[in-house]
């Protein structure tokens, strides 16, 4: 568990980037932190591996004090994967990327090669093993800074804008592979404003506005709440907009609330089923 | 030399009257400093007069322009380096006609000449943002893709700096422990932030020579500027004040007043 309790945290240059932040992260759930731009958002994953320190507050991995051991040790247990992989890779193959963290916690040369084949292979990277990670594309780039991180097996894994530089099927690819992480119990926390992204993968939502934490629950209640989301400077994600305007329109009264593609089918097959003959007519 | 000295010559963007003065000044000022500190005091007693009213000088103007701390930044900085010119200057002993004392207080005056050296233009990088910089130097006629490329670099240099901490945090993340090991062992480390520094670098510049070509850099010989430098009163007041100062000191130095002993 990772626990932020009453956490302030203030640059040297005196902006304030984190106000009174409460918040308890489990193995098994995608966190997914969002918000405008200086919301906070990078800085609070920051504190996570310890590369921020709190100001005041206490940020407990596991029940270690982030604040009592170093940056080194506590990246074993919790991975950071940075906004711009470029700033991750310096080795001259992609399988000496993956592997270079490995030997640095001490794994073996043998279990470091095996592990690296591995998770190449995972993350569909292996016909690159042997070219530089600079000539990959954007979201293979992305593909292997996460494929970094998860070759140790950290308990969690923070993961700063996954979604940025990638494509649709890119997008595809990494929501499947964070909910494979998911099921292997280890808790994902990642900032994002791309809430069709958070709305396909995220299983609750921690809203920040100006370093404050304003809401924080079940993604499918957080990402339904358009007055909540607009505070944040966030649009609802086209489904919940979808079933809304039908709600206004008068087509279909529904009570719970849709987030994903198969909610959003059964939540139609209702409305339709209902209304269709008036539909038909309409039509007609 | 460590980089607070550099760290000390970042420009600080202040409202007070040594900012707003005119950078050719302000470049005045600094050349003044240089030429004194270098040229005059024949022996150790007008050596260690003139720097240490060149730095008490610098003191005064940056305390005005409310950055006097970074004068001392860059003091601490030099250190080292101030220590190896009098360790140098020490090595006066091995000749055999040489008194202790006299030895001793050259040295310590050259130090001292070396520190008003190194932070008589302070003033002129403290105060002078890059754009106007780049006005002086047009104003000097240097060619204007010298200009541009000066003032780019220097712009940039926070920007390069930030990213160098993004790369440190991520090799930190990734297991690497900058601190700890043999001196070869953090050397090893450090190739972990240079190679994407300067990969990123290079594809920055890339990147902006494009953006340059898209706004049609150097498409006519004769361009015009958005802003040019104008001199006010008060910027021929302080000019008249710098040459004032420095004619008084190159007529005290004809009289012989720096190059006896105190």
């Amino acid at each position: 568990m990772i626990l932020l309790d009453s956490v302030w945290y203030r640059y040297p240059s005196g902006t304030v980037a984190l106000q009174n932040v409460n918040l308890v992260i489990n193995r098994g759930e995608i966190v997914a932190l969002m918000g405008e731009n200086g919301a906070g958002k990078t800085t609070l994953l920051k504190h996570l591996n310890g590369l921020f320190k709190p100001t005041s507050g206490r940020v407990e991995v596991d029940g270690v004090d982030t604040r009592t051991t170093t940056v080194a040790s506590l990246s074993r247990k919790v991975g950071l994967v940075f906004q711009n992989p470029d700033n991750m890779f310096f080795c001259t193959t992609v399988f000496e990327e993956v592997s270079y963290a490995l030997m640095q916690f001490g794994f073996s040369r043998e279990e470091a090669e095996e592990r690296a084949e591995e998770v190449l292979k995972t993350f569909d990277l292996l016909q690159y093993r042997n070219s530089s990670p600079f000539t990959l594309s954007g979201g293979e780039k992305k593909r292997l800074a996460i494929s970094i991180v998860v070759a140790w097996m950290p308990s969690y894994i923070a993961i700063d804008e996954p979604t940025t530089g990638l494509d649709g099927w890119g997008k595809r690819r990494l929501i499947d592979l964070l909910l494979n992480l998911r099921d292997s119990e280890r808790g994902i926390v990642l900032s994002s404003h791309d809430v069709e992204f958070v709305s396909e993968v995220a299983t609750r939502v921690v809203l920040l506005l100006r370093g404050k934490v304003i809401a924080d629950g079940p993604a499918v209640d957080i990402l339904t709440d358009p007055r909540l989301l607009e505070e944040a400077s966030l649009l609802t994600p086209q489904i919940p907009t979808l079933i809304q305007e039908l709600k206004r329109k008068g087509l279909g009264d529904l009570n719970h609330k849709c987030l994903k593609l198969d909610e959003a089918v059964r939540c139609l097959s209702e409305i339709f089923s209902k209304t269709g003959s008036h539909f038909r007519g309409e039509g007609g | 030399m460590s980089l607070s000295l550099l760290q000390a010559l970042k420009y600080r963007s202040l409202d007070t009257p040594i900012h707003r003065l005119d950078p050719r000044v302000k470049l005045l000022a600094a050349m003044s400093f240089l030429v004194t500190a270098l040229l005059f005091g024949r022996y150790w007693g007008g050596m260690l007069t003139v720097s240490s009213s060149i730095i008490l000088s610098q003191l005064i103007l940056l305390k005005v322009a409310k950055s006097s701390r970074y004068l001392l930044t860059t003091i601490r900085g030099a250190l080292p380096i101030v220590g190896l010119v009098f360790l140098l200057s020490l090595l006066g002993l091995l000749e055999p006609t040489a008194q202790a004392g006299e030895v001793l207080y050259w040295a310590l005056a050259s130090s001292i000449r070396f520190l008003a050296f190194l932070t008589s233009f302070n003033i002129f990088f403290l105060t002078t943002s890059p754009d106007e910089f780049g006005q002086l130097l047009s104003k000097l006629r240097i060619p204007y893709v010298y200009t541009f490329t000066f003032v780019a670099a220097v712009r940039l240099a926070p920007v390069i700096a930030d990213e160098a901490q993004d790369i440190i945090d991520a090799q930190r993340s990734r297991g690497v422990e900058f601190e700890k090991g043999s001196p070869v062992k953090r050397i090893k480390a450090l190739v972990g932030v240079f190679v994407p520094l300067l990969i990123n670098s290079l594809r920055r510049a890339y990147e902006m020579a494009e953006a340059l070509e898209v706004k049609c850099f150097g498409a006519s010989e004769r361009r015009t500027t958005y802003r040019e430098l104008q001199a006010s009163r008060k910027d021929v007041l302080a000019s008249i004040v710098v040459l004032s100062g420095l004619t008084l000191m190159i007529w005290a130095n004809g009289l012989g007043a720096f190059n006896g002993l105190p």
